[in-house]
């Protein structure tokens, strides 16, 4: 029953980046890119404009569906969400602070497209090993605590980010309030392949970490009862969950809730298991991100909406509703 | 072959925990720490298990020094049940047996061995459900099947299995194993844990109940403020002015006529 559903979720990849690809401000026809020799236009649009954005809306949706689940297993919490601890804010503050300085920092122009995606990443990790750290100090994080936690982080971040707008000169200002809206759509072949390269970097090894997350669940002592490397796996989240948020929020800006609702639906239909909780994450996460772009390209085109609106709107409820359910009673 | 703590000493902060200790279990025996509150019993057993380093002092397995044992040969070699917390999932109780399931061989390998330990411990019918919608008891019984499994005896799985080819003596370290357990579960738990030493395993646990260490542990060593106060079988430890100095309560020990076991009263 459970690998139906997953091959049901690989399906909806397929439909929903399909979907992507054909349906927008112009729609597309396949028929016609396939045997029309005038197409060029419509070819340019699937391949320049449509092809690298799906791609990247289907990725970034796996990435943060997978780090989402993937820190709730760390953090033994089902609330530990990128964008509500704050790892998305250290991410972003690490982006805007390449925007801002970047100009200033003489980075060699081969590695000026990894300077972004590396900067969110490394701001991305501070976040996540910060709260590590203040979980293993002042014991297992509760419910409420680590959203307490991310609300600080997320204030601390914001302080972070003011100061770099208000340093900011005009040309970096505007750059970076287009970057802060957060949308798929400044997705090119170029800015895409490094960010890809660390999503796949992080969302691999999670794939081989399933059954020591699973024990985890156990408790610390327990895992290590169990044979498992409890350190290591500790480390190998962290980073590779830093790095796929990281690469996400570089290109995308931050997209809020994937990392919360998608691992939680796997969850009431797979089970808890992180065996299926994993890669149906990242299959769904895939999913609900392209077609939450989808329909933050189609609902006022040819105007388009920061996709942020959408999974905010979808998710803020869900979160509520899973704040009413954990209530202790 | 046994685990052993020669002369272990352990401090938490300025804190003295453990003075001195000694001790050694045996395959096919039960050991059972005895002690009031706060006398060091779980940090004897978290030093046995490896979980804590001592202070100074050895703990040996098997002739080896715990430190020198990677963390998956020990998995493969003891178990442990320790004072567990929640779990912020709902996993499936197949899902937590699983867990214990170190000795590799994919879900072939383990589906037998996982029935036999579920049917041993009485939870074959808990299997299916979801673990946080079980009793305490319920759990700890669900929590001491998969510490069985982890170190599944000899014999009980296929003949092709690397683990029966190369037998060695495997341990179970248990941290008050029937919390939560009514008197009927209390028992039968202790009857399998007594039934698997037959197959090269050693017990160690930490019991509050007199009576249920009496009844079924080979050795006894009675901890008090983090020192040895007396080890050996339990009719050389029992006494009643020691136990009675001890847990600070007036202690009646005898013999009873039917049991044919030592039994131990307050009054």
């Amino acid at each position: 029953m459970r690998w139906i559903i997953c091959m049901l979720f690989s399906c909806s990849v397929l439909c929903a980046g399909v979907a992507g690809l054909l349906v927008g401000a112009v729609d597309l026809s396949l028929a016609s890119i396939l045997t029309k020799a005038d197409a060029d236009l419509e070819r340019m649009i699937l391949t320049e404009i449509r092809g690298p954005r799906v791609l990247l809306a289907g990725c970034t949706g796996a990435a943060l569906a997978v780090a989402g689940a993937a820190l709730q297993g760390l953090f033994r919490n089902p609330l530990a969400e990128p964008s509500l601890i704050g790892v998305s804010s250290g991410a972003a503050l690490g982006a805007i602070a390449i925007i801002v300085l970047g100009p200033s920092l003489a980075i060699p122009a081969i590695l000026e497209p990894y300077a972004l995606p590396l900067a969110a990443v490394a701001g991305a990790s501070l976040v996540t090993l910060f709260l590590y750290g203040f979980s293993v100090r002042y014991g297992q994080f509760g419910i409420v605590t680590i959203l307490l936690v991310g609300i600080a982080i997320n204030a601390l971040a914001a302080v972070g980010i003011g100061i770099f707008q208000y340093v900011s000169d005009d040309a970096s200002l505007r750059t970076l309030t287009f970057w802060m809206m957060g949308s798929f759509g400044r997705a090119t072949w170029q800015t895409l392949l490094p960010a890809l390269m660390l999503m796949t970097a992080g969302i691999v090894p999670i794939f081989y970490l399933v059954r020591s997350l699973d024990v985890l669940q156990l408790g610390e002592a327990e895992a290590f009862h169990l044979g498992i490397d409890v350190n290591r796996v500790k480390r190998s989240v962290i980073l590779c969950s830093a790095a796929t948020v990281g690469a996400g929020v570089a290109l995308t800006g931050i997209v809020g809730f994937i990392g919360l609702v998608v691992p939680h639906l796997v969850r009431l239909l797979l089970g808890a298991s992180h065996v299926y909780v994993i890669p149906a994450s990242a299959l769904l996460g895939a999913t609900l991100t392209m077609l939450a772009d989808l329909l933050a390209r189609v609902l006022f085109a040819p105007a388009e909406l920061p996709v942020s609106l959408i999974t905010s709107a979808l998710g803020a409820p869900f979160f509520l509703w899973l704040i009413a359910r954990a209530r202790p009673r | 072959m046994s685990i052993c703590a020669k002369h272990v000493s352990l401090s938490l902060g300025r804190r003295r925990v453990l003075s001195k200790v000694s001790i050694e279990v045996a395959p096919g025996s039960i050991t059972a720490i005895l002690g009031p509150n706060g006398a060091g019993k779980s940090s004897l057993l978290r030093v046995l298990n490896g979980e804590l380093a001592p202070s100074s002092g050895q703990v040996l397995l098997d002739g080896v020094v715990l430190s020198a044992l990677s963390t998956s040969e020990l998995a493969r070699r003891r178990s442990v049940i320790a004072q567990s917390g929640l779990m912020a999932f709902d996993f499936l109780v197949e899902e937590i047996l699983s867990m214990g399931w170190v000795q590799g061989g994919g879900r072939e390998a383990l589906a037998r061995p996982l029935n036999e330990a579920a049917a041993q411990c009485g939870i074959s019918h808990l299997v299916g459900r979801k673990f946080r919608s079980l009793s305490g008891g319920e759990r700890q019984r669900v929590h001491f099947a998969r510490a069985l499994l982890q170190v599944w005896p000899l014999g009980a799985c296929s003949d092709s299995h690397r683990y029966c080819e190369s037998p060695e003596p495997r341990y179970m370290l248990l941290d008050e194993p029937t919390s939560g357990m009514d008197l009927a579960h209390e028992l039968s738990t202790l009857r399998v844990a007594r039934r698997i030493t037959e197959q090269k395993l050693g017990i160690l646990m930490v019991l509050h109940n007199l009576n249920l260490a009496a009844q079924f542990a080979d050795h006894v060593l009675l901890l008090s403020q983090g020192e040895m106060i007396a080890a050996g079988t339990p009719e050389s430890v029992f006494k009643e002015d020691t136990l009675s100095r001890i847990y600070q309560v007036p202690i009646l020990v005898e013999r009873h006529a039917r049991l044919g076991r030592l039994v131990v009263h307050t009054h």
